[in-house]
């Protein structure tokens, strides 16, 4: 029980992480679209139904169209567009959840929870060891939920054939055919790296920037601050530098089927905050005992 | 010989038709604007045809260098069939949807990344 209390609020992020997951899935299959125009327009609402038919079985409510309309859209969607859809909107959110960990390690670093830091061992492994902990908490918390999405997509009667380039990361080393035939494998490994190497990058970021004596704001918001707006830099200079820049762009390991890239560089790339956290780490606790 | 030579005759012209004849012959054009959402970039358009795949030729782009998602809706809303282009291109990329001869689709894109710009596109399609 208390165990549970502790972890609540990981919980809760997971929880959060599986209603945008379940929004964007709605949104891919265009369920608003319909859902809006089935009560709003009589016209859609006489026709429903008809689009692949000229004989309506059933009179439809708004509960049985939507139910029809679900089961409609599953059978017709593929395995890859989903699992991508479904989760772009952590294109976003990835930072705003991740930097949760700053705010967290924040409330234990200026508590009595500081002292434990001292007590065992050197005050230097203390901290990074506790940086490491807030920041898998907050990546398990996420990694979690895109497990969650994997499971329901392998037991759902969705289409297994894939797009052809729908995804890149990794593909240089792993091939295509992999892709094709072990789809599922690939978003597990893709999703490793994305929801939880990734998140886990940046929580530990933001916790690092705990040590500079930033207020618990500042530590919430610089790795978001850091995610857009070397996003829109990046961006920006593309126009100038061509393709190079979107290995440094913090959104293109999220949306790697938007681009032709080599994984290694883009992994080096996308591991820009850890080493920036690392080096405030080691240069903040450096000869710091009692 | 006469009545032999006129029915190879006929056959020999129903060979040329059905090798001229271009199953996609009801394309039309497409254009309109799409970002980070699904957006509509055509009007209804009625597959004719019973060929499982669509065609599309993606002609023109306002930026340069970029991938774009296009998939078909039925007139309900529901999607049948998505492809994602590398470039835009002169010659017709096909792609397999699950469309049904006789009925109306509409052609939908939109773009991955977040921060990519709105992009108007436009080309030619077939269900």
């Amino acid at each position: 029980m208390i165990r549970f209390e502790q972890n609540r609020i990981y919980i809760l992020i997971t929880l959060f992480c599986l209603v945008v997951i379940l929004l964007a899935f709605l949104q891919e299959i265009n369920f608003f679209y319909m859902f809006t125009k089935y009560i709003n327009d009589s016209g859609y609402r006489a026709n429903f139904g008809l689009a692949e038919s000229s004989a309506k079985a059933l009179e439809f409510t708004l509960w049985s169209a939507s139910l029809y309309f679900f089961n409609d859209a599953i059978k017709h969607s593929s395995i890859d567009a989903t699992i991508i859809f479904s989760t772009i909107y952590f294109q976003l959110l990835l930072p705003i959840i991740s930097s949760l960990a700053g705010y967290f390690f924040y409330q234990k670093y200026n508590s009595i929870y500081k002292m434990i830091l001292y007590r065992a061992g050197t005050f230097r492994d203390n901290v990074i060891k506790s940086i490491h902990i807030e920041s898998f908490k907050i990546a398990l918390s996420i990694f979690t939920a895109y497990l969650i999405l994997l499971f329901f997509v392998s037991i759902s009667p969705i289409n297994n054939s894939v797009i052809e380039g729908s995804r890149t990361f990794l593909l240089d080393y792993l091939g295509v055919n992999f892709f094709i035939h072990h789809t599922l494998l690939y978003f597990l490994i893709e999703g490793f790296f994305r929801f939880f190497i990734y998140p886990y990058i940046l929580a530990f970021f933001a916790c690092s920037l705990v040590l500079l004596n930033l207020n618990s704001k500042a530590v919430y918001i610089t790795p978001i601050l850091y995610y857009y707006g070397l996003s829109l830099l990046m961006h920006s200079l593309s126009f100038v530098f061509g393709q190079i820049t979107i290995y440094l762009n913090p959104t293109t390991i999220m949306s790697s089927g938007d681009y032709t890239i080599r994984s290694i560089p883009l992994i080096i790339g996308a591991f820009l905050p850890f080493y920036i956290g690392m080096f405030i780490t080691l240069w903040k606790t450096h000869h710091v005992e009692i | 010989m006469k009545r032999k030579s006129l029915i190879l005759s006929i056959f020999a012209l129903m060979f040329i038709s059905i090798l001229t004849t271009n199953v996609f012959a009801d394309y039309k054009s497409f254009g309109g604007s799409a970002g980070f959402l699904y957006a509509t970039v055509s009007s209804p358009n009625a597959k004719n045809n019973t060929d499982p795949n669509a065609g599309i030729k993606w002609n023109y782009s306002s930026y340069s260098n970029h991938k774009m998602w296009f998939r078909i809706i039925n007139s309900d809303g529901s999607a049948r069939g998505s492809v994602l282009l590398t470039t835009t291109s002169s010659t017709t990329q096909y792609f397999a949807t699950t469309a049904t001869n006789g009925y109306d689709y509409t052609l939908q894109a939109h773009r991955e990344n977040i921060i990519d710009p709105s992009t108007y596109v436009s080309g030619t399609w077939q269900p």
